[in-house]
C-alpha cells in the first residue's frame, strides 16, 4: 500500500501534465441555400472531399444525406488516414494572423460539396478528378468567402506559432485541440484564418458547371468572367415575311430567316438571371422596323476559366403590321437606344436591387 | 493577515502569542541597508545591485559606495557606471544583440533643499559595434522628482510623506509574485510612520503595450509584512502586436465591462521573515478576484546569503511559485513584452512572473527554482564567479480538452521542463579597494533585445552559450 499510493499519484500527475496525443475531430455548420429554386432529380447529399495529386483521385471523410433542399447541416470533420496526408494536394501555408503576417504552417482545405447522388449508391463519385462517376455537384464552398482548412501536423504547426498566434488558433477552434479552422482566401493562394465568422458556412445550390470546375481545379482559382450581358457570340434574325429579309439582314448577318411570325407564335418572354443563366428581353423600334430581342447566356467552364457564352435571337417586324402576340409597346416597353436593333442595350437592362 | 499566518481563530490565544513573538522578531531583525523609498531591487542575491534614480545622496553614502567621486557635491550628487563589452560565440551559438557594446549609466541628483530631489538618469549605449560607427547609439533618460517631508509627529515619531514621479526605477510588488524588478514610469505616493507604511502607485505600460497598473500597499514592520491591492488595467480590444488590425473583443467578465478597459483585481498578503542575518523566509499569496471566483497564486522563497564566509560570498536560494489558471491579467493567450532591454537585466533571475503570464489563461503553472551564486576571492585582485539558476516548470491544463501551446525557445505546454542558466568566470580588480574590474564569463543568460533596446521584446533572455568580456568602471 505504501508503494501504491505514491505510484498512483505519480501516474495521475503524469497524465494530467501530458498533452493530447491525437488531434480531435471537429464539425462545421453549413447552411444550404437554394435562391434559384432548383429542383434536383436524385437524392441530395453532402461530402467532405480531400483532393490528392494529379490523377490520384479523392478521399471522402464524410458523406451524408441532405434532408431538405434548404437548411442547416452539421458536417463532421476528421483527417484522412495518416498514410494519405502526404498525398494531399494542394498543400497551402495557412497564416494565423488575419492580416497574413507572422507564422504560417502547411494545411489542406477539403472541399465541402452538395451533390446529386445520381446512381443512388450513397457515395460521392464526381465526373472529375479521375473518378469519372455520374454524380453532379450542385454546391461547393467558395474559398474566397469561406472554407475549412486542416493543419496536417497540428503539433508541428503550433510549435511554429507564437503565444498570440496560438491564442488566435484556439479562439478559432473554440479552445479545442483540433486541426480544423475556418479560413478565407484573401487573394489567390493566400489563405488566412478567419476568426470573425460565427455564422454557418453558406453553400449555394447552382445549376452550373462552376461547382464541378472548382472541384476539378483543386482550389486553383476558378475565374468567372462576365455577367453575360455583353457576351454575344451568335446572332440570329427572324424576319417577318411581310418584310424583305435580305434587305433587313444584308450581308452582315448571315443567320437570317424569313418566317411568318403570326403563325410561329410568341416565344417565351420570361426573363431569367441566376448568375449562370441569363435571359433578357428587350423591344426596340425605328422608323421602319421594330425588334424583339431575346438575349440568352449560359456559363461555360474550360480549364478553370468560366465565361458566359451568349446568343441573340431577334424578331423583326413592320411596325404597321406586327403579329397579334407582339408584346412591344404593350407588355414590354421600348428601349430608346442608338445601338443596332438586334443588340441588347445594357443601358436598358434593369439593375438588380441591392441585397 | 493574521488568519493567513497562523489562523488564530482555530488555535486560540496560543496562536496570538506566537504571532506576537514572530512579529517582534521581525521588527528587530531588520537587515540594515540603504533606505530607498519603495525599493524594488532584490537585496537577497549576489547579483550587482544597480543604482536607483532617487535618493542618490543616501545610496552613495553607504559602505561600499563611498569611493564614488561625486557622492556629495553640496547641492548635487553624481555617479556613473560605465561598461564596454564584447562576446565570442561557442560552436553554433549566436551572439546576442549586445555583443560589442558600451553602456554609460549616469545619475545626477539635485537637492536644492531638504525635501526636494530632482534626479536625472541618462543611459547612453550602443549595443553593437558591428552596425557601423555610432550607428546604433541610443540615449534614454528618466527624470524622477522626489518630494519628501516629515509632515508631523505621532507620538515621538514623524509621519513622513513621499511622492515620486515619473521615473520609478525597478518596481517589485509584494515579494515578486505579481511583478518583480520591472522598470516603470508613473507615480508613487507614500506615508510612513514607525515601521508602518501606506503606498499608492500608478504605473503605465507594465508588461503589455496597453496596460496600466494601480496598487496600494499597506506594510508593517518596515515592510516585513505587507497587504497589497492591485488593479491591473488592460484594454478590452487589443491590436495584434505587429499588424494594424483589431481582433474581436476579449470576452467580458460581466455586463459592466462594456468599456474599453478591463480590470483585473488582486489582493495579496506577503511576509519577509529574517530568521537570522543570513537566512530569510519570504512568502506571498495573491488572489485574483475573477468573475465571482478566486484564482490564486503563491510564492515561497528562502534565501541564505552570506557575504563574508571566510574568502567566500555565497547565496543559496529556493523559490516555489504557483500561478493558477486564469491568474494573469489577460483573458486570452497574450505574451507580455518588456522594455528597455539592457544588460542590467542579467542581474535579475530568469524566474520571474513575466514568464508565467503569457499562457496563464489556459494553464496551471508550478515551478521550483534553485539559485546559487558564489564569489571566491582567490587574491585581493581576483575573484572567481559562479552563478547558477535551475528552473523546473510544470504546466498543467486543468481543462478536459487539453490544448497545446509552445513557448518561446521550445517549451511545450502542457508539460514539464527543466532549464539551467549559468554564468562562470572571473573578475579581475586591478585596484583591490575599488570596484573597477575586468570580467570574463561564460554564460547562457544574456539580455534579449531587438535592434533597438526600446523595441518591445517578448523574450527577456537569450540562452546561447557565449563568452563575455567586460570592463566596468564605477565613478
Amino acid at each position: 500500500m505504501r508503494r501504491i499510493l505514491p505510484a498512483a499519484l505519480m501516474a495521475l500527475w503524469a497524465c494530467s501534465v501530458s498533452g493530447p496525443e491525437q488531434p480531435l475531430p471537429s464539425s462545421v455548420q453549413v447552411m444550404v441555400v437554394n435562391p434559384h429554386e432548383l429542383t434536383v432529380s436524385g437524392p441530395l447529399r453532402y461530402a467532405v472531399v480531400w483532393t490528392l495529386g494529379e490523377g490520384e483521385g479523392i478521399v471522402v471523410t464524410a458523406d451524408g444525406s441532405v434532408d431538405a433542399i434548404e437548411g442547416l447541416l452539421e458536417v463532421p470533420l476528421e483527417l484522412p488516414s495518416v498514410s494519405m496526408l502526404s498525398d494531399l494536394d494542394p498543400i497551402e501555408t495557412l497564416a494565423m494572423n488575419p492580416a497574413g503576417a507572422g507564422s504560417r504552417a502547411p494545411s489542406h482545405r477539403p472541399h465541402l460539396v452538395v451533390y446529386s447522388d445520381v446512381d443512388t449508391n450513397g457515395l460521392f463519385e464526381p465526373a472529375v478528378l479521375g473518378v469519372n462517376g455520374p454524380d453532379s455537384v450542385f454546391a461547393i464552398d467558395d474559398g474566397r468567402l469561406a472554407s475549412v482548412a486542416a493543419f496536417l501536423d497540428l503539433d508541428k504547426a503550433l510549435s511554429r506559432f507564437s503565444i498570440e498566434e496560438a491564442g488566435i488558433f484556439y479562439r478559432a477552434t473554440d479552445g479545442r485541440y483540433t486541426p480544423f479552422v475556418r479560413v478565407i482566401e484573401t487573394y489567390p493562394g493566400f489563405v488566412v484564418i478567419d476568426i470573425s465568422s460565427s455564422e454557418p458556412m453558406m453553400l449555394t445550390l447552382r445549376d452550373s458547371p462552376v461547382p464541378e470546375a472548382q472541384l476539378a481545379c483543386r482550389r486553383e482559382y476558378v475565374l468567372e468572367y462576365g455577367s453575360g450581358v455583353y457576351a454575344t457570340s451568335r446572332v440570329a434574325l427572324l424576319v417577318d415575311d411581310a418584310l424583305d429579309a435580305a434587305a433587313v439582314c444584308g450581308a452582315a448577318i448571315p443567320d437570317c430567316t424569313s418566317v411568318d411570325l403570326e403563325t410561329m407564335g410568341s416565344p417565351s418572354l420570361e426573363p431569367q438571371d441566376t448568375g449562370d443563366d441569363l435571359r433578357l428581353i428587350q423591344c426596340r423600334t425605328s422608323v421602319h422596323l421594330e425588334s424583339l430581342v431575346i438575349h440568352e447566356a449560359e456559363r461555360v467552364c474550360e480549364e478553370c476559366v468560366c465565361t458566359m457564352r451568349a446568343s441573340v435571337q431577334a424578331f423583326i417586324v413592320d411596325p404597321a403590321l406586327p403579329p397579334t402576340w407582339w408584346p412591344c409597346g404593350d407588355a414590354i416597353d421600348y428601349c430608346d437606344s442608338q445601338l443596332p436593333l438586334y443588340v441588347i442595350d445594357p443601358e436598358c437592362v434593369p439593375e438588380e436591387p441591392d441585397g | 493577515m493574521i488568519a493567513f499566518v497562523l489562523n488564530p481563530s482555530q488555535r486560540g490565544s496560543r496562536g496570538v502569542v506566537i504571532l506576537f513573538c514572530i512579529l517582534a522578531t521581525l521588527l528587530f531583525a531588520f537587515i540594515a541597508r540603504a533606505q530607498v523609498f519603495s525599493d524594488g531591487r532584490d537585496g537577497w542575491s549576489l547579483f550587482d545591485e544597480h543604482l536607483v534614480n532617487r535618493q542618490l545622496f543616501e545610496q552613495l553614502a553607504v559602505d561600499g559606495q563611498q569611493f564614488r567621486l561625486g557622492g556629495d557635491l553640496g547641492l548635487f550628487a553624481v555617479a556613473s557606471d560605465a561598461a564596454v563589452g564584447g562576446q565570442v560565440a561557442l560552436g553554433d551559438n549566436e551572439l546576442s544583440r549586445f555583443h560589442g557594446y558600451f553602456i554609460f549609466d549616469g545619475y545626477v541628483a539635485f537637492r536644492p533643499l531638504e525635501g526636494i530631489d530632482a534626479n536625472l538618469n541618462l543611459t547612453l549605449f550602443n549595443p553593437s559595434a558591428s552596425d557601423g560607427y555610432r550607428v546604433s547609439y541610443e540615449a534614454i533618460a528618466g527624470l524622477g522628482l522626489h518630494l519628501y517631508h516629515d509632515l508631523f509627529k505621532l507620538g515621538e515619531k514623524p509621519l513622513r510623506g513621499d511622492v515620486v514621479a515619473l521615473d520609478l526605477g525597478v518596481v517589485t510588488l509584494g515579494r515578486g509574485l505579481l511583478l518583480e524588478q520591472v522598470p516603470l514610469e508613473g507615480h508613487m505616493v507614500g506615508l510612513s510612520w514607525s515601521g508602518l507604511y501606506l503606498r499608492e502607485m500608478f504605473a503605465g505600460r507594465v508588461l503589455w503595450g496597453d496596460d496600466d497598473l494601480q496598487s496600494v500597499a499597506l506594510g508593517a514592520l518596515d515592510g516585513h509584512v505587507e497587504i497589497l491591492f492591485v488593479r491591473w488595467l488592460t484594454r478590452k480590444v487589443t491590436e495584434f502586436p505587429y499588424v494594424d488590425i483589431v481582433l474581436p473583443a476579449e470576452p467580458a467578465i460581466d455586463s459592466a465591462a462594456e468599456t474599453s478597459r478591463l480590470e483585473s483585481d488582486y489582493i495579496g498578503l506577503s511576509f519577509d521573515w529574517p530568521l537570522q542575518d543570513t537566512l530569510r523566509l519570504a512568502g506571498e499569496y495573491v488572489a485574483r478576484l475573477r468573475n465571482s471566483s478566486i484564482r490564486s497564486g503563491f510564492l515561497l522563497r528562502t534565501d541564505y546569503l552570506n557575504p563574508a564566509l571566510w574568502r567566500l560570498q555565497v547565496h543559496l536560494g529556493y523559490q516555489l511559485r504557483y500561478y493558477q489558471q486564469g491568474f494573469g491579467p489577460r483573458r486570452r493567450l497574450l505574451a507580455p513584452d518588456t522594455i528597455p532591454n539592457l544588460p542590467w537585466r542579467e542581474d535579475v533571475y530568469v524566474t520571474n512572473s513575466f514568464e508565467y503570464y503569457g499562457i496563464s489563461e489556459y494553464y496551471d503553472q508550478w515551478s521550483h527554482t534553485v539559485m546559487l551564486e558564489l564569489r571566491v576571492e582567490i587574491a585581493p585582485w581576483l575573484r572567481l564567479i559562479a552563478d547558477a539558476e535551475y528552473w523546473a516548470r510544470i504546466v498543467i491544463d486543468p481543462n478536459q480538452e487539453k490544448r497545446v501551446v509552445y513557448l518561446p525557445r521550445g517549451g511545450r505546454a502542457p508539460g514539464v521542463w527543466h532549464d539551467i542558466y549559468y554564468r562562470a568566470g572571473f573578475e579581475l580588480r586591478p585596484w583591490p579597494d575599488l570596484p573597477h574590474r575586468f570580467n570574463a564569463f561564460i554564460t547562457n543568460k544574456l539580455v534579449a533585445s531587438g535592434r533597438s533596446a526600446v523595441e518591445p521584446s517578448m523574450e527577456r533572455f537569450v540562452h546561447d552559450h557565449l563568452v563575455l568580456f567586460e570592463i566596468e568602471v564605477f565613478l
